[in-house]
């Protein structure tokens, strides 16, 4: 029995992590669901979605037995159900209230995990969230009559009954009858209930973990079939029920309605259940009710949770896969057997597609990450006293899982930086003549191989002047040199570059946009701003879709390889060693169309040995700080790079970003292309860095 | 008088074979004789089926027996099961 007792806690152990991102996903919908419903106060389906969050919360915490979570979300769930049928409409201070009880759910939540968090305040908020979600749903109760009699047969009140047996295993698979009657009778008014007994043995004969219970259940409540049936859905693989019955005449609704003590269930039901026995909905709202428990398993199936390691354990040997591939391709192309070339191309050609499947597991939409900020937007703008509108376009363009999560913080400091330095007070954009309400859109959509996520605001813009002074005061630029706009605009990004004047609470959170610029760029983003002085601004962020793999293009320089990214170059040149000159600071240039284009040479940064051949090409790349070349001896071309992290020891190896394995075995190192322009640009006498932007 | 069980504060299906064991090994002692037994469940905090299901074996082996004192927990497990006339102190004669 004690093995019971531990298989039990061994397996709340394993599931508790699952529960609780479970748990937190469900409470990051609610929040997301409220904040959409405060836009749309009527619309069911988002009501309905909310109720069934807050009901699968209250379900799976019930199974781990974490009783605060389940009592408290009831309340909310109680309140919910309310909403839903009608009985009270959405305000903007009871979304404040229910989000604050989202956020106890939250932190519920966390608390099983670690009890210390429910400290004493927050034992005392709860109490003060309780009272006034149950003040709430009191005062429903009573104005339940009035539209119940109004609209007549309006409000259904169904009578069942039910019978159920449970299998023997019922307490093995650590269910319990009694849990499903304290569900039921949360859910109406219990009329009679008797115990099914009889396959109950006497005392001596007894297996006392195995269950002969059943009972006869009348139950009135306004649920539908499906919804009682639900309170089974735990134990219905062994559990024989029964359920009969159906709405009851009108007139009994009423009394019922009007008086739940009138007609006080025969067997006790918890006080607070009461007001739940007497909430009521217009039959109209039956049907997307009964999806209630259909939908909770349907989704269970359509997803399957993987660890996310194991996918990327698959990846990893997918990766392999391909070099594999291309390896088996290059001996087949040397043995000229035409089939046995077929054969490989076709391979290959599978091979491609399950990897770009493959990786497609691992996308997710960006929607979830944007939806979080509905929440920050809120909040933000009222306490700045602004209003916004906040919208989200293309919230369901997909994106890498762990692209999705390091880009969150970035996107939510700018998008707090939009609220706060970009957007204007209403008194402000009445006077520039602009609706008192500005207008906030974060929206994401697919470019080729290439995700755009768009923050657009219709605020103050960038103020151009003001940014070149202070980078002037700041020496980020010399006195008197004037970069072009863009990359005035990008000298925000600067490290050196304080907004000092305008920090507030809540820009000043730590990250500053230097720490934005370089988080997106070790995704391999790039981000872009243009801005309308006094219409606006809009940030553009392009990431690469994944991070496992890029196009490729692929140069040699004597017997190594290297990689560059193929979006990043723009040109190739020819050039001979006549045509390479060294500036004042020590830099290779060579002359492209009239204009001086610093060249990197590998062979020297890198010590490599190789003779230097007579002809290079030098291949012109784009980084945001402008173009420069690198000078290579042959070019191989284009090809799919599968990116592997580099060992520990080459961490410190500056300019590199990662190694790929090529068909032929070879090792080619890949290119990052923006910290290699950081190295030279260093390596010479530190120039200032605006020149090194090229002029247009 | 009989002295009464008396049921632990864990009326679990953790539990639930070693309270059968000694609930049979109590009523089966000669001590008992065929007075009425008497179960006191003021100490009872949590039950779920299987701790009911072992009242209800009580119950079936046909020895009148009486419930004293149930707890809240207990009370409600009754009632919710629709036992709640175990709730009346009276010894259980008839078994409905």
């Amino acid at each position: 029995m004690t093995t019971s007792a531990d298989n039990d806690a061994a397996f709340i152990a394993t599931a508790m992590p699952a529960f609780i991102s479970e748990a937190s996903e469900q409470t990051q919908a609610i929040e997301g669901l409220l904040l959409e419903l405060e836009g749309q106060p009527g619309n069911r389906e988002l009501m309905d979605s909310l109720f069934r969050c807050a009901h699968t919360v209250k379900g799976s915490a019930g199974i781990f037995g974490l009783e605060p979570v389940v009592e408290f979300t009831h309340h909310v769930e109680t309140l919910l159900d309310k909403m839903r049928d009608g009985l009270i409409g959405l305000t903007p201070d009871l979304n404040t209230l229910l989000l604050r009880c989202n956020d106890h759910i939250k932190l519920l939540v966390q608390a099983s995990s670690d009890p210390a968090a429910d400290t004493p305040a927050t034992q005392q908020e709860r109490v003060g969230l309780v009272a006034q979600l149950r003040q709430l749903c009191g005062e429903a109760v009573q104005a339940t009559a009035a539209p119940a009699e109004a609209s007549g047969a309006g409000v259904a009140l169904h009578a069942w009954t039910i019978t159920a047996r449970f299998g023997e295993d019922t307490f093995r698979n650590g269910m319990d009858p009694i849990s499903v009657l304290r569900y039921l009778a949360g859910m109406g008014t219990v009329r009679s209930v008797r115990c099914l007994r009889e396959a109950v043995p006497a005392l001596g004969a007894l297996e006392p973990e195995t269950c002969y219970l059943g009972f006869t259940l009348e139950l009135h409540t306004r649920e539908g079939r499906e919804a009682v049936e639900g309170a089974f859905s735990f134990v219905l693989d062994d559990c024989q029920l029964d359920v009969q019955g159906g709405p009851m005449p009108a007139p009994d609704t009423d009394t019922d309605a009007a008086s739940p003590e009138a007609t006080a269930p025969p067997a006790h039901a918890p006080a607070d259940m009461l007001p739940y026995a007497a909430a009521g909905g217009p039959e109209a709202g039956k049907p997307a009710k009964l999806r209630d428990a259909p939908a909770g398993a349907a989704e269970e199936s359509r997803y399957i949770r993987v660890q996310a390691d194991r996918l990327d354990a698959v990846i990893n040997l997918l990766g392999e896969l391909v070099i594999a591939g291309a390896g088996a391709m290059l001996k087949a192309r040397a043995s000229r057997d035409t089939e046995l070339v077929e054969t490989n191309l076709h391979m290959n050609r599978l091979i491609e597609e399950i990897r770009n499947g493959t990786l497609g597991l691992r996308m997710v939409p960006v929607g979830e990450t944007f939806n979080r900020f509905r929440r920050v937007v809120r909040d933000t703008a009222s306490h700045l006293g602004k209003e916004v509108s906040f919208e989200i376009v293309g919230g369901d363009a997909e994106l890498d899982k762990s692209m999705v999560e390091k880009i969150a913080d970035p996107l939510m400091h700018l998008v707090r930086n939009a609220l706060d330095h970009g957007l204007e007070t209403p008194s402000e954009r009445v006077a520039a003549g602009k609706p008192a309400e500005g207008k906030l859109v974060l929206s994401a959509h697919h470019e080729t191989g290439a995700i755009l996520i768009r923050i657009e605001d219709d605020g103050r813009g960038i103020n151009r002047d003001k940014v070149l002074q202070r980078a002037w005061s700041r020496g980020l630029v010399e006195q008197g040199v004037v970069p072009s706009t863009d990359a005035i605009h990008m000298l925000i990004f600067e490290p050196g570059f304080s907004t000092a004047d305008q920090v507030t609470n809540l820009s000043g959170r730590g990250v500053g946009m230097d720490v934005v610029r370089r988080n997106i760029e070790s995704l391999r983003g790039t981000i872009k701003l243009d801005s309308i002085p006094g219409h606006g601004l809009r940030v553009d962020i392009r990431l690469p879709l994944t991070l496992a793999i890029i196009d490729g293009f692929l140069v040699g320089i004597g017997k190594s390889k290297f990689v560059l990214p193929l979006e990043s170059v723009v040109e190739v040149i020819e050039s001979g060693d006549s045509d390479m000159r060294v500036d004042a600071f020590g830099r290779y240039t060579v002359e492209l169309r009239g204009q001086v284009l610093p060249v990197v040479r590998l062979r020297t940064l890198y010590a490599l040995e190789s003779s230097h051949p007579k002809r290079v090409s030098v291949v012109v790349v784009s980084s945001p700080r402008g173009q420069y070349g690198i000078e290579v001896d042959v070019l191989f071309g284009q090809n799919q790079t599968v990116i592997k992290p580099l060992g520990r020891l080459f961490k410190s190896l500056r300019g590199i970003s990662g190694s790929s394995v090529l068909g032929s075995g070879e090792v080619a190192l890949i290119l990052d292309v923006t910290s290699l322009e950081e190295q030279t640009t260093q390596s010479a006498t530190s120039p200032p860095r605006a020149e090194a932007i090229s002029k247009p | 008088m009989t002295s009464c069980f008396a049921l632990p504060a864990e009326l679990t299906i953790y539990h639930a074979g070693r309270i059968g064991e000694e609930l049979l090994a109590w009523m089966d002692a000669p001590a008992q004789g065929e007075a009425p037994l008497c179960v006191d469940a003021a100490a009872v905090q949590h039950v779920d089926g299987a701790g009911l299901q072992l009242l209800l074996a009580l119950d079936a082996t046909g020895r009148p027996w009486q419930l004293l004192q149930a707890s809240g927990p207990l009370a409600e497990a009754c009632q919710l099961m629709g036992l709640s006339h175990w709730l009346s102190q009276t010894p259980q004669e008839d078994r409905a």
